[in-house]
């Protein structure tokens, strides 16, 4: 066994850590070679020197050094505002969330209000239009109505696109068209000077059915005609016709064998849809009543209508309304 | 030779207060381990603000990373891993620095104390009894940090602290074999060196 090999096996000679076999021929070549043998020593004083190097006591800060820091990891999770807000890796993110979130708002409001504040600089395309319409449709459907004689009912339209506008020489623009419509709705308008279109309505709407009907007369188109020149208030024929145009939006004749009976279902059927009954009106076999619904029951009460008879749709039963509108049923017998 | 670490049950006992948040079974790890990274680090770096802030680091990464420490690996090891990174890294920072000045006999010795002179060893054996015990330990610290890394590593882990084949194997993770043939050419760098140092070993 040559030296090389003995010096490259020392440290695990020493450490023991070597076959016994090995071990013995190490020992063998050390009793005879002094160069290993001093090799020996002198690995094993370089081991015994450094296992003898003292430990190094670590400053006294240390301990609360680390702590500090361990507990400065552990505390944000229990700030839960000090968590999103403080880093600033987040804080950003949230910030521009906010402000999306603000301009969609924005954006929703503004376009959610432009209906309104577009309304005053008015008059709108579809008034005008209606305004060339109208003329014809209410000649036609009045004269037919007056020459059937069958009921005439008006009801006042809930709805904007219904509504009539007045004569063009009597609209005014800049007209509050909101403010008309109302007061047109409510049956109950009170004449402005100076606004003649809400005037107009409100002549309109008496001289209809309801008002004649509280009147016991009869009600047809032309009584709406003379009511208006008994006030004095209007000079135009045309003007005359408007309100029944304007305020029919249901009119129906049921033609039933038991008008009596037919006449007290349906008003049975009013109250159960949570209608309002106007009034009645008996005369010459015909009955007519005038009732008030919500535009939500509408086709359902139609729909019950039917059970009792033949339903006669003088106008088209409106598809959209709001609110409540108002009708005028005949009841006839058979025809 | 120091006693081997035990990777005992009252380790992996407060290895599981803390991941329930207990921040004083964390102390407790501190302070049972904190010496002997900080001698680790000490041998690693030969500088003591240089071992304080890389015991430091290890314990914070620690306790960030204790819910993923897999008990195969006793604690001890684990944590002695995450130091002896730490300090090479913190090595080649220093490195990338400044450049590392050859080992010369006549460097001042950097030292807990500050620097002293580098006593040059006289042929007389008797002066190595005479020199205080403090500079010897300087010497050998000399000689262990210039040695190359992987060699200062395995005398730190096996002669200085004692640690095991097997748990050196762990933490350097190469075989066991390989730290002993590494181990045998590190001592015998050492003895070269510390032959150079104090003259006669």
């Amino acid at each position: 066994m040559d030296c090389h090999s003995v010096q490259e096996q020392l440290s695990l000679y020493i450490e023991g850590d070597i076959p016994y076999e090995e071990k013995l021929r190490i020992d063998n070549h050390l009793k005879s070679c002094r160069i290993c043998n001093e090799s020996l020593a002198s690995m094993r004083k370089t081991i015994q020197l450094v296992n003898n190097l003292e430990d190094i006591e670590p400053p006294d800060w240390l301990t609360q050094q680390i702590m500090g820091r361990v507990k400065a990891e552990a505390k944000p999770k229990k700030g839960f505002w000090k968590t999103i807000f403080y880093p600033l890796h987040i804080k950003v993110p949230i910030e521009a969330a906010a402000v999306v979130i603000i301009a969609i708002t924005s954006v929703y409001i503004f376009k959610t209000m432009q209906p309104e504040t577009q309304f005053a600089p008015v008059p709108p395309a579809e008034v005008a239009d209606t305004l060339k319409i109208q003329p014809h449709e209410r000649a036609t459907q009045k004269d037919k109505e007056s020459i059937q004689k069958h009921i005439t009912v008006d009801t006042v339209a809930k709805e904007q696109g219904r509504f009539s506008p007045p004569l063009p020489h009597q609209y005014r623009a800049g007209a509050p068209v909101e403010t008309v419509r109302d007061e047109a709705d409510t049956g109950k308008p009170e004449p402005r000077a100076g606004d003649l279109y809400t005037e107009h309505s409100a002549e309109a709407d008496s001289a209809s059915g309801v008002a004649e009907y509280r009147e016991g007369q009869e009600p047809s188109g032309g009584s709406a005609g003379e009511g208006l020149p008994k006030r004095g208030e209007s000079s135009s024929l045309q003007m005359k016709a408007l309100p029944e145009q304007e305020n029919a939006s249901v009119l129906l004749t049921v033609y039933a064998e038991d008008t009596g009976r037919a006449g007290e279902e349906i008003m049975n059927a009013v109250r159960q849809f949570r209608g309002k009954i106007l009034g009645r009106q008996t005369a010459a076999g015909r009955d007519m009543i005038y009732a008030e619904i919500d535009c939500v029951n509408l086709h359902e009460f139609i729909e019950k209508t039917k059970l009792y008879g033949q339903i006669n749709e003088q106008r088209p039963v409106p598809e959209k309304c709001e609110g409540s509108i108002e009708m005028r049923i005949e009841i006839s017998g058979k025809s | 030779m120091k006693e081997k670490p035990d990777p005992s049950d009252e380790d992996l006992e407060l290895v599981a207060l803390c991941r329930k948040g207990d921040v004083d079974a964390f102390e407790a790890l501190v302070a049972k381990y904190q010496k002997r990274m900080f001698n680790i680090a000490f041998r690693m770096t030969g500088n003591n603000e240089d071992a304080s802030e890389i015991v430091q680091d290890a314990f914070v990464a620690v306790y960030r990373n204790i819910k993923g420490f897999q008990e195969r690996a006793g604690f001890s090891t684990w944590l002695c891993t995450i130091v002896l990174n730490l300090s090479r890294n913190r090595l080649k920072q220093i490195a990338s620095g400044r450049t590392r000045e050859a080992y010369s006999l006549n460097d001042p010795l950097p030292s807990v104390q500050g620097t002293c002179n580098r006593d040059i060893a006289s042929d007389n054996p008797s002066v190595l009894d005479t020199l205080e015990k403090r500079e010897v330990q300087q010497k050998v610290q000399g000689c262990i940090q210039s040695m190359d890394g992987d060699y200062r590593e395995l005398i730190i882990l096996r002669d200085v602290q004692g640690f095991s084949y097997r748990e050196i194997s762990d933490m350097l993770t190469i075989p066991e074999g390989t730290v002993k043939s590494g181990l045998s050419r590190a001592r015998a760098a050492l003895r070269d060196c510390l032959k150079k140092v104090l003259g006669d070993v």
